[in-house]
C-alpha cells in the first residue's frame, strides 16, 4: 500500500514542482525578458497537451488490457515505445518504436534486461522503481537516461498488468522537452546573474496612474504610488535595505533621501510622471547616518491602465563626488603652487610649449610673457646645452623617470644664473610623453658661496701642504686619530696607514719630555681636561731632535657631556725656540752688560701734548751707572718726567732727543749739563720711533784735561809761531851774509890775479876761490832755502791757530765756484772737466779758511793728477742731521793704502824727489782747518785709479 | 837833489846783521843818505819824539825803515804812536820785515805805513827789494 501511496505522493510533488517552477518561469517572464515568457507560455502549452496526452494513454491501455491481442498492431506500430517488463526487468516484448530507441533489433530485445540499457546509475533506480510498481501494482511514472548514443532523458511509465504479472513500460523521449527547460532555466540564472552583477542597482517599477496617487504619496513611505517590480542585489546594497524590507515597505525609498533633496525628487518624479519623460535625478541619501550621493535615471513606457513601467539604474556617486570636490580642491592649489611658489616652476610640452610660473620668471629677470615665447636653449648657458640635451634623453628614452642636475641660465641682465633643476616627464596611461614639470632653485649665492668655500679651501690646503703645520683629529672614544702627511713628513718619517701607534710616537718623544705628553694625553682620555697643549722634542728620521708645539681643543661632546672629538694642530716649532734660546742669552749678556756698564745707559719714551708736540720724555728704564753717577735712585726715575727727575723747568736737551726718537737718525754730542754741574759725552739711539736711550758718559774730568791740552796748545802754536818767525831772522843773515861772503872771496881772487904769488899758493889760493868756497856756500844757500821753506810752512800752520775765525753760513756753491775760477788758468789749459753736484749743501764756517781748504785740494788733484788721462774732478756732498760731508773725487795718481794715514802730517811728501812743487803743508792745513771748524777730512784712495777727499763740516753752528 | 841829501834815513832794526845788509844794500843802490840805526823800537821813538821838539830850521826830513818784531817796544806800536801825532804822521814809514802774514800787513796799511816790504831770505831779492826801495825813496817826495 505504501508504495501508490508513495507513488502518488511523488506525482503530486512532481506537479507542485512543476507548478513552482511555471511560478518562477513567471517570474522570468517578468523580467523584461520576453522571449523567455514566450518560450514559458509554450512550454506551458506543451506541458498541458502532455497531461492530456498521459491521460488518453492511460484510458486506452486500461481499454486495451482486455483488447490487448486485437490491440496488438496498435501496440506494434505505437508512435511511443511500449515494452512489456517481467518483475526483474527482463524484456518480455516490445514494439517497432522500441528498435529506434533502444538501438537493437527487435528480436534480439527479447534477451535484454531493460536496465542494460540505462545509464550505468540508473540501473539501481529502475530496479526499485519497478519493484515499486510490482508491490503496489499501481501505474508509477519515472524519469531515467539511456545508455544509448543518444543519452535520450526517456519518462517511463509503468503499468502493472495484473493478468500477466508483467509491467508496460511506456517510454516517452524527453530529451527535447527537457533540454529547453534546462537551457531556459540557465538563462534565466544568466541573466539575473548578469543584472545582480551590475556595478549599478537596477530596478523597475510600477507607477500607478497619477489620479490614484494618495496625497504626498512620493513624499512618504506609507503609501507608494508603485508596485516595485524588480530590484537587483545592488540596488539594495546602495540603499542598504534587503530584498525583504522592500517587499514590506516598497515606500522606504522616500524616507532615505536627504532632507534638503527631497523637494527636488518629488518635483522630478512628479514631472517624468505626468510628462513621460526620461527621469533623471542626482541627491544625496542618508544611509546608517551617512551621506551617500546617488544618481537615478530610468525610462517610462506605458502599459495597461494608464500604468507606467519605469525600468531604470542607480548609481551610487559618491566617489565621484568626493573625487570631484577633491580634484576641485586639488586644482585650485595646484595653481596656487603653481603660480605662487617661491621654486620655479613650468609645463614644457614635448614640442617646447613653454609655461611658467612667476617665481622662474623672477629668478630668470624676464617677464612671464617674455619667457614663454622663448626656447630652453636660448635661456640655457652655452656649456650647459650639451648636458640639458643629455640628461632629457635619459628621460624620453625611458631610462630615468625624472632628473635632477644644476645649470646655469643666463639672466636678462647677462649674468648667470645657477640653478637647481628638476624635471619629470609626464606620461599618459599609454606610457606615451605628455610633458614634462620643471622646478628651478636659484642656488647661484650658495654657488658663488661653494666656490668661494673651494677655493678658501685650496688656499687652505696650499698653506697646510707649504707650511710646517700638520692638523690632526682625534676621536677620543676610540682613542684613534687622523692626521694630515705633513704630520710625518715635517719629521722625515713615512705616513702611517691604518691605525696609528701610540707607542710608536711616544717613542720619538725625547725622553725627558715624554712624561708631560704621557700625562697629558691620559688627562685628554679621562675627560679631565678640554685643551690640550704641549712643546716637546720630536725625533726626526735623521736622528736629531726638534721641537714641536702641539694645540689641541675638544670640538664635539658626547650626549652626556663627554669629550667626543678633539682637533688641533703639531706645528715645527725649532726655529722659534732656537732663537728664543739664543735671545735669552743675549738678554742675559745684555742685563750683565747694562747693569756693570760704568756708561749710564737711560731708556726713556717721549711725551706728547695734544698737538703732537714732544714737550717731555719719560725714564723707562736706567742701569746702576745712572744712581753711580747722578746719585738718584732707580725708583725716583723710572716712570718719572724728565723735569721730575732732574728739578728742570724743561726736559734736557729734548730737542735732540725728540729729533732722535722722532727720525730714528742716532746723533752724539758733548755737553756741559749746569744742574750738576758736569760734562757728558751723551749718545742718544731710538731703538723704537718716539722711544730713545741715551748712553752718557761722565767726561768732566776728561773735559778739565782737554781744557788743559787746548791751552797747552794753544801755547805751543803761539811758540811755534814766534820761534817761526824769529828763525826767519838769521836765515835773513846767514843767507846774506854768504852772499857778501862771495863777494869777498870774488874780490879777493880779482886781487891776487895782479900780485905776483908763487905758483902753487896762487893755484891753492885758486882752489879756494874758484872751487870751495862756491861749494861750500852753495850748501848754505841750499840748506837755507829749504829751511825757509820748512819755517813757512810752520809759519802758515800756526798763523791758522792764531786766526780768529769770523763762523758765518757759507754758501757753498759760490764758494767752489770761487775756488775753481781761481784755477781756471791750469785747469783750461789741461782741459780739465770738473763736475759739480747742483745744490751743494750749506755749512758753517771762516769763509777765507775754507776758500783756502778747498783750494788746496783743487791744486793738490791738479797737482797730482795722472798725466796718462785727462783730469777730471767731481765734487759732492750728502748731509745728515747736523753734518755735510762734500767730497771730492780725482782721477788722479791715487795713494797708496800705507800713505794714506801719513799725507796729513806736515812736511810729509810720498816722493820728495819728485819735481812737483810743494812745501808738505797744504793737506797738514786742510786738517788743521776742518778740525778748527769741529769737522774731519779723511781719504778713499785706488793708486792708479785715483782719490776722494771727505770733509765733514757743521751744518749747524751753536 | 838837495832835498833827497837833506832826507835822513832812520832804520829800527834790532837786528844788527839785517841792519849791516839793509846799509850795504842801500849804498850800492846809491844811496848816500845820512842813516841812522835804532836797535829797538823806544829807541826809535825816543829819537822821533827828541826830533819832533827841535826847531824848525833844524828840522830834517826823516824816512823810516821799521822793523816789526823788536824789543821793548815793536814796529807795530810805533808806528802807531808816528800815524797818531799830528807832527810826525807825514813822515813816510816803510815797514820793511821779515813777516809776511797778510794780517800784519794788512793791520799796518790801516795804521798808515806807506809801503810794506817783506824781508825775502834769498839776498839776491832782498838787494833787489832794497835797490828799488832806494829808487822808490829817491822819486818820492817829501
Amino acid at each position: 500500500m505504501k508504495p501508490t501511496n508513495t507513488s502518488v505522493a511523488d506525482s503530486m510533488r512532481q506537479e507542485a514542482e512543476k507548478l513552482a517552477s511555471i511560478k518562477r518561469s513567471d517570474t522570468i517572464k517578468e523580467l523584461n525578458k520576453e522571449e523567455a515568457l514566450l518560450q514559458i507560455k509554450k512550454l506551458e502549452l506543451q506541458i498541458a497537451e502532455l497531461e492530456l496526452q498521459n491521460e488518453k494513454l492511460k484510458n486506452k491501455n486500461a481499454e486495451n488490457k482486455t483488447i490487448q491481442q486485437q490491440h496488438s498492431i496498435f501496440f506494434q506500430y505505437a508512435p511511443t515505445a511500449y515494452l512489456i517488463v517481467s518483475e526483474n526487468g527482463e524484456i518480455v516484448t516490445a514494439n517497432n518504436k522500441c528498435e529506434i530507441l533502444l538501438e537493437k533489433e527487435l528480436l534480439q530485445l527479447k534477451n535484454f534486461n531493460f536496465s542494460a540499457f540505462l545509464a550505468s546509475d540508473q540501473d539501481l533506480r529502475f530496479r526499485k522503481f519497478l519493484q515499486i510498481v510490482f508491490e503496489t501494482k499501481n501505474t508509477k511514472t519515472t524519469e531515467l537516461r539511456l545508455k544509448t548514443n543518444t543519452h535520450s532523458i526517456i519518462t517511463i511509465t509503468a503499468i502493472f498488468i495484473h493478468e500477466m504479472n508483467y509491467c508496460l513500460l511506456q517510454i516517452t523521449d524527453n530529451t527535447n522537452f527537457k533540454t529547453e527547460f534546462e537551457l531556459l532555466q540557465q538563462e534565466r540564472r544568466f541573466i539575473q546573474d548578469i543584472l545582480n552583477s551590475q556595478p549599478a542597482g537596477i530596478y523597475r517599477l510600477r507607477v500607478f496612474p497619477i489620479e490614484k496617487w494618495e496625497k504626498d504619496s512620493w513624499r512618504s513611505a506609507k503609501h507608494p504610488p508603485y508596485i516595485m517590480e524588480f530590484l537587483n542585489d545592488h540596488f539594495c546594497n546602495i540603499l542598504g535595505i534587503s530584498h525583504e524590507t522592500f517587499k514590506m515597505q516598497p515606500g522606504i525609498i522616500s524616507e532615505l533621501i536627504h532632507p534638503q533633496d527631497k523637494d527636488e525628487f518629488v518635483r522630478i518624479n512628479e514631472e517624468a510622471n505626468q510628462k513621460i519623460i526620461l527621469f533623471k535625478w542626482e541627491g544625496r541619501i542618508i544611509v546608517s547616518d551617512k551621506i551617500k550621493w546617488i544618481h537615478l535615471e530610468s525610462i517610462p513606457r506605458i502599459i495597461e491602465d494608464g500604468e507606467i513601467l519605469w525600468t531604470g539604474l542607480l548609481y551610487d556617486i559618491t566617489e565621484a563626488k568626493q573625487l570631484e570636490a577633491d580634484l576641485k580642491l586639488s586644482e585650485i592649489k595646484f595653481k596656487n603652487v603653481f603660480n605662487h611658489s617661491i621654486v620655479g616652476k613650468s609645463l614644457t610640452t614635448l614640442s617646447g610649449k613653454l609655461n611658467i610660473n612667476n617665481a622662474f620668471a623672477e629668478i630668470l629677470g624676464y617677464s612671464k610673457e617674455e619667457l614663454e615665447n622663448s626656447s630652453w636653449d636660448d635661456l640655457t648657458f652655452i656649456d650647459d646645452i650639451q648636458t640639458n640635451k643629455d640628461k632629457l634623453e635619459q628621460i624620453i628614452s625611458g631610462k630615468k623617470n625624472s632628473e635632477r642636475w644644476e645649470k646655469r641660465f643666463i639672466h636678462k641682465n647677462g649674468n648667470l644664473v645657477w640653478v637647481d633643476l628638476s624635471t619629470t616627464l609626464l606620461r599618459d596611461d599609454n606610457n606615451m610623453p605628455l610633458f614634462y614639470i620643471t622646478e628651478i632653485i636659484d642656488i647661484t649665492e650658495q654657488k658663488q658661496a661653494q666656490f668661494a668655500l673651494q677655493e678658501s679651501n685650496n688656499r687652505l690646503n696650499l698653506i697646510l701642504e707649504n707650511s710646517p703645520i700638520a692638523i690632526w683629529d682625534w676621536d677620543l672614544e676610540t682613542d684613534s686619530w687622523f692626521t694630515t702627511h705633513k704630520y710625518y713628513s715635517m719629521l722625515g718619517y713615512e705616513p702611517e696607514t691604518g691605525y696609528h701607534d701610540r707607542n710608536l710616537w711616544l717613542s720619538r718623544i725625547h725622553p725627558d719630555d715624554r712624561k708631560q705628553v704621557q700625562i697629558k694625553i691620559e688627562n685628554v682620555l679621562h675627560h679631565k681636561a678640554e685643551t690640550y697643549s704641549y712643546d716637546a722634542r720630536m725625533l726626526h728620521a735623521d736622528g736629531t731632535y726638534r721641537w714641536h708645539s702641539v694645540i689641541g681643543q675638544v670640538i664635539e661632546h658626547t650626549k652626556d657631556g663627554k669629550a667626543k672629538r678633539m682637533l688641533g694642530v703639531r706645528i715645527d716649532i725649532h726655529e722659534r725656540k732656537d732663537i728664543e734660546e739664543k735671545l735669552r742669552e743675549s738678554e742675559d749678556k745684555l742685563k750683565t752688560l747694562f747693569s756693570s756698564m760704568t756708561e749710564m745707559v737711560v731708556m726713556h719714551e717721549l711725551v706728547f701734548d695734544e698737538n703732537g708736540n714732544p714737550t717731555n720724555y719719560r725714564i723707562t728704564d736706567c742701569n746702576t751707572a745712572f744712581t753711580n753717577i747722578t746719585g738718584i735712585e732707580r725708583r725716583n726715575a723710572v716712570g718719572k718726567l724728565a723735569t721730575e727727575v732732574f728739578g728742570t723747568d724743561s726736559a734736557p736737551y729734548l730737542e735732540q732727543y725728540a729729533h732722535v726718537a722722532i727720525t730714528g737718525e742716532s746723533m752724539g754730542f758733548n755737553s756741559y749739563f749746569a744742574p750738576m754741574d758736569k760734562h757728558f759725552l751723551i749718545s742718544v739711539i731710538a731703538p723704537e720711533r718716539n722711544k730713545f736711550a741715551t748712553i752718557s758718559t761722565d767726561v768732566s774730568a776728561f773735559q778739565q784735561i782737554q781744557q788743559q791740552i787746548l791751552t797747552k796748545n794753544k801755547e805751543l802754536e803761539d811758540y811755534l809761531y814766534i820761534a817761526s818767525h824769529d828763525l826767519r831772522s838769521p836765515l835773513v843773515n846767514i843767507q846774506g851774509f854768504s852772499q857778501r861772503l862771495q863777494k869777498q872771496s870774488d874780490k879777493i881772487k880779482s886781487l891776487l890775479e895782479n900780485c905776483i904769488i908763487e905758483q902753487t899758493i896762487k893755484e891753492n889760493i885758486d882752489i879756494i876761490t874758484t872751487d870751495e868756497i862756491p861749494k861750500t856756500l852753495d850748501f848754505i844757500f841750499t840748506s837755507v832755502t829749504k829751511m825757509e821753506t820748512l819755517l813757512n810752512g810752520l809759519l802758515q800752520l800756526s798763523r791758522m791757530g792764531r786766526i780768529k775765525m769770523s763762523i758765518n753760513k757759507i754758501n757753498m756753491n759760490k764758494l767752489i765756484k770761487s775756488v775753481i775760477t781761481a784755477h781756471d788758468f791750469q785747469i783750461s789749459e789741461l782741459g780739465a772737466y770738473i763736475e759739480i753736484q747742483e745744490n751743494l749743501p750749506d755749512c758753517y764756517g771762516d769763509e777765507q779758511q775754507l776758500n783756502q781748504l778747498f783750494s788746496n785740494l783743487i791744486s793738490n788733484a791738479i797737482k797730482y793728477r795722472d798725466n796718462s788721462k785727462n783730469l777730471n774732478v767731481k765734487i759732492n756732498a750728502s748731509s745728515t742731521f747736523n753734518k755735510v760731508i762734500y767730497s771730492i773725487t780725482d782721477n788722479g795718481v791715487g795713494i797708496a793704502p800705507k800713505f794714506q794715514d801719513k799725507i796729513w802730517t806736515i812736511f810729509y811728501r810720498i816722493n820728495p824727489q819728485s819735481d812737483i812743487v810743494g812745501d808738505g803743508v797744504g793737506l797738514s792745513i786742510v786738517k788743521q782747518i776742518a778740525e778748527m771748524h769741529h769737522g774731519k777730512v779723511w781719504i778713499e784712495s785706488d793708486e792708479g785709479q785715483g782719490s776722494t777727499f771727505f770733509i765733514e763740516l757743521q751744518k749747524k753752528w751753536e | 837833489m838837495e832835498n833827497i841829501k837833506e832826507l835822513v834815513i832812520l832804520i829800527a832794526e834790532d837786528d844788527d846783521g839785517h841792519a849791516e845788509l839793509i846799509q850795504s844794500a842801500l849804498k850800492e843802490s846809491g844811496i848816500y843818505n845820512e842813516i841812522i840805526r835804532f836797535s829797538n823800537g823806544e829807541h826809535t821813538w825816543n829819537f822821533l819824539c827828541n826830533s819832533k821838539n827841535k826847531s824848525y830850521k833844524d828840522h830834517k826830513h826823516y824816512l823810516l825803515l821799521l822793523d816789526i818784531h823788536m824789543p821793548k817796544m815793536d814796529g807795530v806800536e810805533v808806528l802807531r804812536l808816528i800815524k797818531t801825532d799830528n807832527k810826525l804822521k807825514e813822515m813816510p814809514v816803510i815797514m820793511l820785515t821779515t813777516t809776511d802774514d797778510p794780517k800784519e800787513i794788512e793791520e799796518c796799511y790801516q795804521i798808515g805805513c806807506n809801503v810794506y816790504v817783506t824781508k825775502p831770505v834769498d839776498f839776491i831779492k832782498f838787494t833787489e827789494t832794497l835797490n828799488r826801495l832806494g829808487l822808490f825813496l829817491q822819486i818820492i817826495k817829501v
